[in-house]
């Protein structure tokens, strides 16, 4: 007999196993592939004011 | 033999300092607060010639009326109970006695060197102090990655020191911006080997081949803006990633700790407000951070700012990791505040996937969807070579299932790799690996470690 399949995995493995399958599922899709970037809009724009402002101190 | 002139140092050392540098008060309290060291001793080499100043001076200093002193002073600090340790040392090495076992005892026992130049202004040249050591106390750690290794040779004996060179601006060549990219620029040709690291006047004559829609002159240079600063780093073969007005604890946190853990600098340009709102702006490279471990939260940053010192001690006003609170303050009375409001990121220009959409698509979309706590999760930038050496020192022998990982040893990588990483309970639990050189964001691989 297979003693490993004896061994009942803990809830928290369990869960775990759950969390990582899902992400695992996502991360390989093509919702996650062709998922739009909003932050990037916010956050990675350098306008031209900003881009002529001067270090000076 | 050589006779070795080591003379002991104290406060009277900087005396020579007082009217023509900014910043020997930090460089100062850096060296006398150098965790465990006893007796100090200064070994002085005249007439050094020093190649950023040498280049500075060619491209500028020779041709001013005023005589200029083209060598410098360069200062060398060793640490032992009695100068007869370091002096021991050298002539062991001079007489082929032990000489591997005195050349890493003499290294262990030097602390750097600073060089001064003979300049009414910003006197204090290339500086390479030692790093402080990673741990503070029981619970917080500095993380100093962002370094270069110096090779330093004193009659003939080579030495090395990792960490990340300063200087001090000289209004002459340079301003702050020029000497955050000449800081940075160390760090990053060690890295990535694409470029070699360019003196003063030569990064600021970079940028001002850019039309830049300033009407000031190159020398003695007033500063540079931010289209100048971008364009250095293109030239040399960097992509710059600008990150503006960004008012997020969680985002920063791990924009500054993927990066800085990787070893590459960040600039950050700072918007300094007085009392009447008036608005200057000033550029420093941020070198460090001081974790706290049992929050997982970063504490302090460490910056390398030209008109204060090397690793100098940033805090966060109320917490907030884009106002800043440091000796600013003490140097100007009418400072209201200091705000973080662009951080550039220089990169290698193969590490195509950066950090915003790596965060927010898969650190974000983790946190949300299953209510991870901040402190279970972590992105972080590596390469190959280096996330592998991790797993056999690191993984490996604290987790169960070291089958998984042990697979993925012999398995072809990229050579650059963005790494979200689930823990539990402190442990790592899985690596979800995507590929940072392809242009769209795909996961290369998951690791599981439970």
């Amino acid at each position: 007999m297979n003693k490993k399949k004896l061994i009942k995995p803990d809830k928290k493995e369990e869960n775990l196993s759950k969390v990582v399958d899902a992400a695992k599922k996502y991360f390989e899709s093509p919702e996650f592939k062709n998922a739009p970037g909003e932050m990037e809009k916010i956050y990675n724009i350098l306008t031209p004011e900003k881009l002529l402002k001067r270090m000076t101190i | 033999m050589i006779d070795i002139n080591l003379e002991i140092y104290n406060d009277a050392f900087w005396t020579q300092f007082k009217d023509n540098s900014n910043v020997f008060e930090t460089i100062q309290s850096y060296i006398d607060n150098y965790p465990g060291l006893s007796k100090i001793f200064i070994l002085t080499e005249e007439n050094y010639i020093d190649k950023d100043f040498i280049i500075d001076y060619s491209n500028y200093y020779a041709r001013c009326f005023k005589d200029i002193v083209k060598k410098t002073k360069r200062y060398h600090f060793f640490f032992a109970e009695k100068k007869e340790e370091i002096l021991d040392l050298f002539y062991s090495i001079f007489g082929n006695n032990r000489i591997n076992e005195s050349l890493k005892k003499l290294n262990s026992r030097y602390l750097g060197f600073l060089v001064k130049k003979e300049l009414e202004n910003g006197c204090i040249g290339r500086t390479i102090l030692k790093k402080y050591p990673r741990k503070v106390d029981q619970n917080s750690e500095r993380v100093l990655n962002v370094a270069c290794i110096n090779k330093i040779n004193i009659f003939g004996i080579p030495l090395e020191i990792d960490t990340l060179p300063f200087q001090e601006q000289d209004g002459g060549v340079s301003a702050c911006a020029t000497m955050a990219i000449w800081s940075a620029l160390r760090a990053l040709s060690d890295k990535f080997n694409i470029s070699i690291p360019y003196a003063p006047s030569e990064i600021t004559s970079l940028a001002f081949e850019e039309k830049s829609l300033i009407s000031s002159p190159k020398f003695p240079n007033e500063g540079l803006n931010i289209h100048q600063i971008i364009s250095v780093f293109s030239k040399l073969g960097y992509n710059i990633i600008s990150y503006s007005d960004v008012e997020d604890n969680e985002f920063l946190s791990q924009l500054f700790r993927s990066h800085l853990n990787y070893g590459i600098p960040l600039i950050g340009l700072l918007e300094f407000e007085d009392d009447s709102f008036r608005r200057d702006y000033h550029a420093v490279t941020i070198s460090g951070y001081k974790l706290d471990n049992l929050n997982d939260s970063i504490t302090q940053l460490y910056v390398h700012d030209d008109q204060v010192g090397p690793y100098s001690k940033v805090n966060f006003q109320a917490g907030k990791l884009w106002e800043w609170n440091y000796d600013w303050f003490v140097k100007r009375e009418t400072l209201r505040k200091i705000k973080m409001a662009e951080v550039l990121v220089p990169l290698y220009p193969k590490i195509r996937q950066t950090f915003t959409a790596v965060y927010e698509k898969t650190y974000l979309h983790m946190q949300n969807k299953y209510h991870l706590k901040n402190s279970d999760l972590r992105i972080y930038l590596d390469d190959v070579n280096s996330y592998k050496w991790d797993l056999i020192t690191k993984i490996i022998p604290i987790i169960k299932n070291k089958t998984n990982p042990e697979r993925v040893l012999n398995k072809s990588f990229p050579k650059h790799i963005w790494v979200l990483r689930l823990k539990e309970k402190d442990i790592p639990a899985v690596d979800f690996i995507f590929d940072a050189t392809n242009h769209n964001l795909s996961m290369h691989e998951c690791i599981e470690f439970f």
